[in-house]
C-alpha cells in the first residue's frame, strides 16, 4: 500500500488557508524548504491535487527553475475533480481522475509505486483527510495565527492517535512537523 | 511591566476543551515538571470562566507541588457575569478586561499565567495583551466540538515570534511564541 503524504504550509492556529483563502501568513525559509523538500522527492514518486489547486500549479511550476520545479514537472500529477472537466495539457504528466477523489486516491494508494503526496486544496485535503486516507503529514507551522480560515481537519469526528515523527524549528520561526497516522 | 504568559493545550486539530477526549493520555511527569516550571515564573493565574471553572472544581482537592502553588496562588478571574469566586484566593474582574489587564500588567511581580485560550484571551490577543503563547500540541485529531471550541477566533491576527520548541516524550510539542510587540 502506497503511503499519502499531505505536504502544507498552515498557521499556528492550524488553517491552510487564510480569511480569505490567503497565504498571506506565509513566511519564506528555504533552508526548511530545501529539507523538506529533499526529503519528499527522495519518498514520493506522485502528486495528487485537486481541480483549483492544479491550475494555480500549472500557472506556475513548467516556466520556473531548479530541482524543486524539474521535480514537479516531471512527476505524474493525478487531478481530481467531481464535476468539471480540466485541461490537463497545461502541465505535463497530468492525467484526469474524474469522480469520487477518495475512491480515486484509495484505488491509487492500492496500485504499486512510491509515495503519493498531496498539497492542496484545501477542500480536496479535507475530503482526504476525512476518508482516513492519510498516512503521513508533513507540516510547516508559520509564525503566524490568522484566527479563521481553511482547515484540513474540519470533517474530522472522531479521535485519532497520531504519532510524532519529528519537530524542528528553522530560523524563520517556521517549525516542520511530521506526524504519522499508523 | 509584567508579562501574561498563555499556555494552553491544543490537539492537531485545533481543539481546547472537552480535554476529557483527548488530553488526560498525555499527562505524564515531564508534562507535570514543564507546567510547574511556568507556575514557578509567575505569582497571578489569569482565566476565563471556563477554565475557573474547571480549575476551581478539580485543583482543590489534589496535593503535591503543582496543586499546591496553583491553590495558594492569586487568582484573576475575568467574568462579567460570575458574583463569587469560591477558590482560594480568587478577584473578580468584572469591568473593562482590557483596562483591568492593563493594570495588572503595570504592577510590580512575576509573570501572570493563563491557562486556556478562551473568550479573554482571545481580546487580549486581539488588544495586544498578551505577551507570551505557549501552545502544547497535542499529537492527536480531537475530532470533537464546535467553533466555541476550537483555538480559532474571529479578528485574531497576530505575526508571531517563535522563543522556544520542545518535544516531550509523549508525542507533544510546545511552542512558545512571543506575541505582543
Amino acid at each position: 500500500m502506497r503511503s499519502l503524504i499531505v505536504f502544507s504550509d498552515v498557521t499556528v492556529d492550524g488553517f491552510m488557508a487564510g480569511p480569505d483563502n490567503d497565504l498571506d501568513f506565509m513566511v519564506d525559509d528555504p533552508q526548511l524548504g530545501d529539507e523538506l523538500t529533499s526529503m519528499l522527492m527522495s519518498v514520493a514518486d506522485t502528486i495528487v491535487v485537486g481541480r483549483k489547486a492544479f491550475l494555480d500549479m500549472a500557472g506556475y511550476w513548467p516556466a520556473a527553475d531548479g530541482d524543486v520545479a524539474a521535480w514537479m514537472n516531471a512527476t505524474p500529477k493525478v487531478v481530481l475533480s467531481t464535476g468539471s472537466t480540466v485541461d490537463v495539457d497545461v502541465w505535463e504528466n497530468s492525467t484526469l481522475a474524474p469522480g469520487d477523489g477518495a475512491d480515486q486516491v484509495r484505488r491509487l494508494k492500492a496500485s504499486s509505486g512510491g509515495g503519493v503526496v498531496t498539497f492542496g486544496g484545501v477542500h480536496t485535503v479535507r475530503s482526504l483527510v476525512a476518508a482516513d486516507l492519510v498516512d503521513e503529514y508533513w507540516l510547516k507551522f508559520n509564525p503566524a495565527i490568522v484566527g479563521r480560515g481553511g482547515s484540513m481537519f474540519s470533517d474530522v469526528v472522531e479521535r485519532r492517535a497520531l504519532t510524532l515523527q519529528s519537530a524542528k524549528s528553522f530560523p524563520s520561526g517556521a517549525v516542520a512537523l511530521i506526524y504519522s497516522t499508523r | 511591566m509584567r508579562k501574561i504568559v498563555n499556555s494552553t493545550f491544543v490537539s492537531l486539530d485545533g481543539v481546547i476543551n472537552h480535554m476529557d477526549r483527548w488530553h488526560f493520555d498525555f499527562i505524564d511527569d515531564e508534562l507535570e515538571a514543564l507546567a510547574l516550571d511556568q507556575l514557578r515564573d509567575s505569582d497571578a493565574l489569569l482565566l476565563g470562566r471556563h477554565t475557573y471553572d474547571v480549575y476551581a472544581s478539580t485543583w482543590p482537592g489534589r496535593e503535591g507541588e503543582l496543586a499546591d502553588r496553583i491553590n495558594a496562588m492569586a487568582k484573576y478571574l475575568a467574568s462579567t457575569t460570575v458574583q463569587t469566586g469560591g477558590w482560594t484566593n480568587t478577584t473578580i474582574i468584572r469591568g473593562d478586561l482590557v483596562e483591568a489587564v492593563t493594570e495588572l500588567k503595570d504592577e510590580e511581580g512575576k509573570n501572570i499565567l493563563m491557562h486556556g485560550y478562551g473568550p479573554v484571551a482571545k481580546t487580549l490577543m486581539r488588544n495586544g495583551l498578551l505577551d507570551v503563547l505557549c501552545l502544547w500540541v497535542h499529537p492527536v485529531l480531537a475530532g470533537v466540538g464546535t467553533t466555541d471550541d476550537m483555538i480559532w477566533g474571529e479578528d485574531v491576527y497576530a505575526r508571531l515570534a517563535l522563543e522556544d520548541v520542545r518535544t516531550l516524550a509523549s508525542g507533544i510539542v510546545t511552542l512558545a511564541y512571543r506575541a505582543a510587540a
